[in-house]
């Protein structure tokens, strides 16, 4: 029975503004820091081999990791997903708040 | 592959609380498949861990990235696919193991490691009012390689404030006829009358506990299985219903049938390139058989001939629509350039990765 296969990086990552791009495993996804001081992500996203983008992914992290969670539909994903989820709906009722404000 | 001695991997950890969350992104799909025998949606995910920013460089550790493909338990021999970074293999073969532990004591919020040390069994939660008095319950998880637990908890405790159901006590059950009983009814004293059980069982997995103290607990035995490899075929299988005589090429490969019987089939499978042939009575196909199948390693073997470097499989079709046997012919399927993964193995595609199945 087979449940679920992982691709790990091997070897650490590392990146900085120069060296801004991590490609995936065969180039199926790209990790891209597009602004960052040397302490602080100020903005970074996820794109796909046929350039779909994600947004800024920096905000819930302040710019301080760039772990990382896709899919709610893949039960590794949602897994974790669960573990935060209220808070992740606090925060994004608080943001339609902000973003509503007249 | 080696471990890199410089930093340890990421294995058995969680995202961060504050990670970034993308609940649905084009590029890491759910594809809906059908089997022989099911519809099947497979999703991937993708999952950065342990990532930190030291000396004006961003970091991801060993295994911090991982890309992650998920299967609602997906069999072989019946026609199951497995999704890899957008492309669809088929789940041709596997091998399994069966790691063991005796003898351990693991501390409350503690873990010890089984197998190759890439899981750990964990004792998560050590109750000590479940019951409304004082006395420990201990739930234990494992912890497996991607951060996520395994999907079933094993609750053991040993006291001799509790009736071990193991003595088969609750078995014909209480004795009790339907109805509503209070404590001072003669012969009830089910206000000191608590059920638990020093086993917790999840299909092959088992935890036997000699002992649940306050601190921790002695773990008599623990055993749960994982993969060691699996095959996987990046074409669409060649499948045939054939007779003696007659052939199925595919893959550099030509199989033949030389007998049919009536619950087996002598098949011979020749390379086209180098000559060499091998042959193989696939069957019996009985009931008795099918009882643990598609799961049996050992048994399923009895319906697959492969040539030694594993290269192609030829199966005896038993769960495609039809059946295996079909008016003195039968129902094969050639699966062909096969691929195969280790726990763990490199990604030969990109060397950069390593692939492993978090079972």
């Amino acid at each position: 029975m087979f449940i679920e296969g992982m691709l790990e990086n091997d070897k650490p990552i590392v990146l900085d503004a120069a060296n801004n791009v991590f490609v995936g495993p065969n180039g199926y996804f790209k990790v891209v820091i597009d602004k960052f001081d040397g302490k602080t992500i100020q903005a970074w996203h996820v794109e796909d081999a046929k350039g779909n983008s994600t947004g800024n992914l920096a905000g819930r992290a302040q710019g301080k990791n760039i772990d990382l969670l896709i899919n709610k539909n893949c039960r590794t994903v949602s897994h974790f997903m669960k573990r935060i989820a209220l808070q992740v709906l606090a925060e994004q009722q608080k943001q339609i708040k902000e973003l509503t404000k007249k | 592959m080696a471990a890199d001695k410089a930093e340890a991997r990421a294995l058995m950890t969680a995202p961060a609380k504050n990670c970034a969350v993308v609940a649905e992104f084009p590029g890491i799909q759910d594809v809906t498949t059908k089997s022989y025998i099911r519809k099947i949606t497979l999703s991937e995910g993708l999952v950065i861990r342990k990532s930190r920013i030291e000396n004006g460089k961003i970091i991801i550790p060993p295994s911090g990235l991982y890309y992650t493909t998920r299967t609602p338990k997906s069999g072989v021999l019946q026609g199951d696919k497995v999704l890899l970074l957008g492309k669809l293999y088929q789940f041709v073969d596997q091998s399994t193991k069966l790691d063991v532990i005796t003898n351990v004591w693991v501390g409350k919020k503690k873990g010890v490691p089984f197998g190759d040390a890439t899981k750990r069994l964990r004792l998560s939660k050590l109750a000590m009012g479940a019951n409304g008095f004082p006395v420990p319950n201990a739930t234990f998880q494992i912890l497996k390689q991607s951060g996520n637990y395994y999907g079933v908890a094993f609750p053991v405790a040993t006291s001799n404030l509790f009736t071990d159901i193991t003595s088969g006590k609750l078995n014909n059950g209480s004795g009790r006829k339907t109805g509503t009983y209070l404590p001072t009814d003669k012969g009830q004293d089910f206000e000191t009358e608590y059920y638990a059980s020093s086993v917790a069982i999840s299909g092959q997995t088992y935890l036997v506990a000699d002992k649940v103290t306050p601190k921790g607990a002695q773990v008599k035995e623990f055993a749960t299985g994982a993969l060691t490899s699996m095959l996987l075929s990046p074409n669409e299988p060649v499948e045939a219903v054939v007779g003696v005589g007659e052939k199925v090429k595919g893959g550099g490969f030509t199989a033949e049938v030389t007998k049919v019987g009536p619950n087996w089939a002598d098949v011979k499978l020749t390379c086209d390139k180098s000559g060499a042939a091998y042959t193989k009575r696939l069957g019996p196909l009985t009931a008795d058989v099918l009882k643990y199948m598609p799961v049996d390693e050992e048994r399923r073997a009895r319906f697959i001939l492969r040539d030694p470097a594993d290269r192609v499989q030829l199966q005896l079709n038993i769960y495609k629509a039809g059946g295996a046997f079909q008016n003195g012919k039968v129902q094969l399927a050639l699966l062909t350039d096969l691929v195969k993964l280790g726990n763990p193995s490199p990604w030969t595609p990109d060397k950069r990765f390593i692939y492993r199945p978090d079972t």
